[in-house]
């Protein structure tokens, strides 16, 4: 029976050694590898079907789109050479690059970009980014390589809904293949061609000698792997398993920086942080309370603290590095205990009063958490922190008014399209209140509102920027939040790597990596 | 024996459907819902709207657990709601990786614990039974999460012995293994030292010494395989534990495996996965429990199955 | 009254006499002894711990963080400029609380269930205790996880969590005790005189099933110090700025290379605490199984 035993062990080792597979030998050889360490998986590779970062990531490096980002969010050409937008924006006309080919050696054509946005505004479909591109009526390709959109009503923000990364262009015969097999077997016209996916571990992608771009790709593989816990995945960098690790803690940053061989890649983010609060219901009502508390948090110990430095007072609602961006206040709410306790006395609340924050569990989270908790205690507002598990938080903060128990919470938002519209209308406009949007502090102005509908009916950028800059300022006055800070996304490169990159979005670039030295 | 085998297999049954019911029931009364969080806190109410259709979730509980047994019985344990992919494909890709970390671990964790502890009762009440006692409560508690990165800064990036994390060759496999065999080397060490004690106490064992029989002999042949039998017992218990994926190992290794999956199917409120993980994690352990019962009658004799 | 003072007479001389022999077999193994030591002493901590503390935990100091071990900070501060000594110690209170309370509030519920069952019997205990194995398959990190999710964060949650996953595994050791007492002389003499079930389990089974139960609660209070910690780790442990040990050390594990004095004191705390509750355990189980020669 003993014996027995131990023939079970072998049977079942040798079974799951066979589980690892072949293809695990790390390759090496002339091969020029970069490994990218990010800290999750990615959920699917059909971009239209994405709305997660690493997702996101690996599909920028497979597919392009008709337009994408600059490394500061701008919007640059891709498969599209140039563009017009008619001025009351609600036809936009592409002009798109000849002689590109598909990683499946179809050609790439007009036809190729009507069929994909077809294909999203489908409601049929079911896709997850519906929303981003259904207002457009009809597609007509005028030729080969012209594409014409014309949108059921005037769009302003929409040329950044074209350059948002779930906007990329699938081949039309992998289309045909149907969903389930995008989400697995991604088909574009990038830099780099999907070469596997193991789930939990790590994707790889080899070089496409056919791009489109002269003198790229320069090296020959890219392997994205996921490694959820911070401290391993810094400890992977300093290993050299790594070429790229991110995010890096600030905690960390320091350590990264010191090593040699390595170094700290600083980038401004698209990221906003605040607390919102609650403005229909309890103390949160009243404006003068949500002032007092934003002279209360000093948003400069915190940056210091909890940051290491790393990051910046917001001083509009949105981080200065979305497009039509103006600063309201510079150098942000000013920090200032008196006058919060004097607005906290006329306002009724002497003594303060105890409130509870919601926020996420994640670690650097809760340390922000305890800092926000720890500064409104010297103004008296003794709040409760409540960490939540991501599904549980979500699920609480999505109910409607209603049922909707919140009083303050803690949130970070990056606009994915770049533009000012996103980082303003989800979180402050009057029609997106849970369960429709994250407008968590069931803000509603109607001046705000008419200002963002008309900043949308215009292709004319100064106008829209106008129309942000007074939104920006109306409610930085009234104040449905407290106005934290505006973070920078730290990376960990090893010398001799460049080109990959983080965006302010939080979504990282590889498309032009390069390897030198070793 | 076989008829014996037979009627624990049977009651297996009532069993698992007594966990499916209850594992419907308990992923309902969880806070989240699937189609909020796979659309995303930016994803309008019409987008979300779409993806629950697409998951089904529009339909009442009751049909969706009928569904869900009808298909199960047939082996459909339906699709991921977070990738698309068949649920029993996907369970199946991490099955493999916890059941190697899990039977690497129990295997350092048997020789080493047993090791310890037979050198602890033999050299009972002396300096390295004190030594290696405290040391192997030591094993027991230091937090799993502390150990690993320990291991990781001190072996991997330290001394670059082997990789910080991730699945790849034989190497990769080591820290993960000691790190979630340590617990486990330590328990089996305690529960060795104490059942060798009873035993050596034993009439049995003072008989085969007064016959003259070299103490090695009497150690190994009477009193180990006596001894073995609530080892074996607590061993199994450990093994299940493992196998139902060590959670947080897994994640400070990167570790592919089981627990990793639940992790990230808790996080996408992935019923489907949560399901059939659950449903796995029993099975294995009234298979565990089978197996220990049966090991039982191998070992010892007085024990008997009809 | 006098019923049972009849039954018990038979009982009691028996414990006491045990009680002393075990005493004396404790006292003469030195790291049972030594357990003993270290659990008082966090007892005393557990206690006291406000009144040892140089500094009040949650006292900020944005100017002096990360410093190192000095006369005025003993283990250094944190990275929010707090005493780490002062945490540590205050956080006995509430790692060993939630530890003794989690395995308490398991202990009593596992032992009633174990008892219930192994004194009805027959199809009640068959179900009962196959419920207790599906409680031991489900991965016991799962259930915590929806206790968090369900209850909210939350030390009270956190014990509750712990606690119930420690129950199945007390239901089975309490089990076996009871269903051997039942079948003695005087529990089946109680029931002849016509003793009440709930007065037959509370009086005749429970004192037989405590002395197992007690030194398992012994050996439980580390693994549940440890699932705290576990739980912290993935987020779900007691709020901040709460001191805990567990939650200490999993939310400061990203200074390990940076700042390890951070990560040091409470491991050690951990360790240490967790070391002395099994010592003892072990040494009370030795000393209690008069099958065990010296």
């Amino acid at each position: 029976m003993k014996k027995s035993v131990s023939g079970l062990l072998v049977v079942g080792v040798a079974l799951a050694l066979l589980s690892i597979g072949p293809g695990q030998t790390p390759v090496r050889a002339q091969a020029k590898t970069a490994t990218v360490a990010l800290y999750a998986d990615a959920v699917t590779l059909d971009p239209y079907d994405t709305n997660d970062n690493l997702s996101l990531s690996v599909e920028r490096t497979v597919y392009d789109g008709l337009v994408g980002f600059t490394p500061d969010m701008k919007v640059k050409p891709q498969l599209a050479t140039s563009w017009e937008a008619s001025p009351d924006a609600r036809v936009f006309t592409f002009h798109l690059r000849r002689g590109v080919k598909f990683h499946d050696g179809t050609a790439f054509s007009a036809e190729a970009v009507k069929i994909n946005f077809d294909r999203v505004r489908d409601p049929g479909q079911k896709l997850r980014r519906y929303s981003l591109y259904e207002m457009i009526d009809s597609i007509t390709v005028v030729d080969e390589s012209t594409v014409r959109f014309t949108l059921r009503k005037p769009f302003g923000a929409m040329l950044y809904n074209f350059a948002h990364p779930a906007g990329r262009i699938i081949s039309p015969a992998a289309i045909a293949k149907g969903g389930a097999f995008l989400a697995r077997n991604p088909v574009g016209t990038g830099p780099f061609k999907f070469v596997s996916w193991a789930p939990g571990r790590e994707i790889v992608l080899e070089r496409n000698p056919e791009f489109w771009e002269a003198g790229q790709p320069r090296v020959d593989r890219i392997v994205f792997k996921f490694i959820p816990e911070d401290a391993s995945r810094v400890a992977m960098l300093l290993s050299g398993e790594a070429q790229f690790a991110f995010p890096v803690t600030g905690v960390q940053a320091d350590a990264v920086a010191k090593t040699p061989d390595v170094s700290l890649d600083a980038r401004w983010s698209i990221y906003a942080y605040y607390v919102a609060l609650h403005t229909q219901r309890g103390p949160f009502r009243n404006m003068a309370v949500r002032q007092a508390l934003n002279y209360a948090i000093d948003k400069n110990a915190i940056v210091k603290v909890v940051l290491r430095g790393y990051g910046r007072a917001l001083d509009a609602p949105m981080a200065p590095g979305v497009a039509n961006y103006t600063q309201v206040q510079a150098g942000g709410w000013p920090y200032d205990v008196v006058k919060a306790k004097a607005l906290l006395s006329e306002a009724g609340f002497p003594n303060g009063f105890p409130t509870v924050l919601w926020l996420g569990n994640a670690t650097e989270t809760q340390r922000l958490g305890e800092a926000i908790q720890q500064m409104l205690a010297q103004v008296g507002v003794k709040v409760e922190l409540q960490p939540m598990e991501a599904g549980t938080l979500s699920a609480v903060r999505f109910k409607p008014i209603e049922d909707n128990l919140s009083q303050a919470n803690l949130a970070g938002w990056s606009p994915s399209t770049g533009d000012a519209d996103w980082a303003l209308r989800p979180l402050l406009g009057g029609g997106t209140w849970p369960p429709t949007l994250f407008n968590l502090a069931f803000y509603k102005n109607a001046k705000v509102d008419e200002l963002l509908a008309d900043a949308l009916g215009t292709a004319d950028e100064t106008r829209r920027a106008k129309d942000y800059a007074e939104a920006s300022r109306i409610v930085w006055g009234e104040a449905p939040w407290i106005f934290l800070y505006n973070s920078q996304n730290l990376a960990g490169v090893r010398a001799g790597t460049t080109g990959v990159y983080a965006l302010g979005d939080g979504t990282v670039d590889v498309r032009e990596a390069t390897l030198t030295g070793k | 024996m076989s008829s014996y085998l037979v009627r624990r297999l049977w009651q297996m049954v009532p069993i698992l459907f007594g966990v499916s019911l209850g594992a419907f029931a308990f992923l309902q009364a969880v806070p989240g819902d699937p189609a909020r969080l796979l659309a995303g806190p930016d994803a309008t109410l019409q987008d979300v709207q779409l993806v629950r259709a697409r998951l089904g979730l529009d339909r009442p509980l009751i049909l969706r657990y009928v569904y869900f047994l009808r298909n199960a019985l047939v082996g459909d344990f339906g699709r991921s709601f977070r990738s698309g992919e068949a649920v029993a494909a996907i369970v199946a890709r991490h099955f493999g990786p916890t059941l190697l970390l899990s039977v690497a671990s129990v295997v350092f964790a048997t020789v080493t614990g047993l090791g310890v502890g037979l050198l602890q009762a033999v050299r009972r009440n002396t300096a390295p039974d004190y030594v290696s006692t405290v040391v192997s409560v030591a094993g027991i508690s230091t937090p799993p999460f502390f150990l690993g990165l320990l291991l990781i800064y001190l072996l991997a990036v330290g001394l670059r012995w082997f990789p910080t994390g991730g699945m790849g060759t034989a190497r990769s496999l080591v820290l993960p293994a000691l790190t979630l065999g340590a617990g486990v080397a330590a328990t089996i060490a305690r529960f060795a030292r104490s059942s060798l004690l009873e035993v050596l106490g034993e009439e049995f064992v003072r008989t085969a010494r007064a016959k003259g029989l070299e103490e090695r002999s009497v150690l190994l042949k009477h009193a180990l395989r006596n001894a073995l039998i609530p080892v074996v017992t607590m061993i199994g218990l450990q093994f299940g534990f493992l196998l139902s994926g060590a959670i947080v190992v897994e994640t400070v290794f990167s570790w592919p495996g089981l627990g990793w999956l639940m992790v990230q199917s808790i996080s996408f409120r992935d019923y489907p996965v949560l399901v059939a993980e659950i449903l796995l994690f029993s099975l294995q352990f009234l298979v565990i429990n089978l197996v220990v019962d049966l090991l039982y009658a191998g070992l010892d004799p007085r024990v008997a199955y009809g | 009254m006098a019923r049972t003072a009849v039954v018990s007479i038979g009982v009691r001389p028996r414990v006491v006499s045990l009680g002393r022999r075990s005493l004396a077999r404790f006292v003469r193994r030195r790291t049972a002894m030594a357990g003993g030591i270290v659990s008082s002493v966090f007892v005393v901590m557990m206690l006291l711990g406000l009144w040892i503390a140089p500094y009040s935990p949650a006292a900020t100091d944005y100017n002096r963080t990360l410093e190192l071990p000095s006369l005025a900070h003993l283990a250094g501060t944190d990275d929010f400029g707090r005493d780490i000594f002062s945490r540590i110690v205050v956080a006995t209170r509430y790692s060993l609380g939630m530890g003794l309370g989690a395995v308490f509030l398991g202990a009593a519920l596992g032992m009633a269930w174990g008892i219930a069952s192994g004194f009805y019997g027959r199809a009640f205990d068959n179900v009962s205790m196959r419920i207790v194995d599906i409680m031991l398959a489900f991965p016991g990190i799962l259930l915590a996880i929806v206790v968090v999710a369900i209850l909210g964060p939350g030390l009270v949650n956190v014990v509750l969590a712990i606690g119930v996953f420690t129950i199945p595994s007390f239901a089975r050791l309490a089990r076996a005790p009871a269903l051997a007492a039942k079948a003695q002389e005087y529990a089946q003499a109680a029931r002849a005189l016509g003793a009440s079930n709930s007065r037959i389990m509370g009086r005749h089974l429970l004192p037989n099933v405590l002395p197992s139960c007690l030194v398992y609660v012994t050996l439980r209070v580390g693994t549940a110090i440890l699932t705290a910690s576990s739980l912290s780790f993935l987020g779900l442990g007691v709020q901040p700025p709460t001191p805990e040990w567990g939650a200490m050390l999993a939310q400061s594990r990203v200074f390990l290379n940076v700042a390890p004095h951070l990560v040091i004191g409470p491991g050690v705390a951990i360790s240490l605490a967790v070391l002395g509750f099994n010592l003892l355990g072990d040494g009370m189980r030795d000393a209690l199984d008069p099958r065990l020669r010296d």
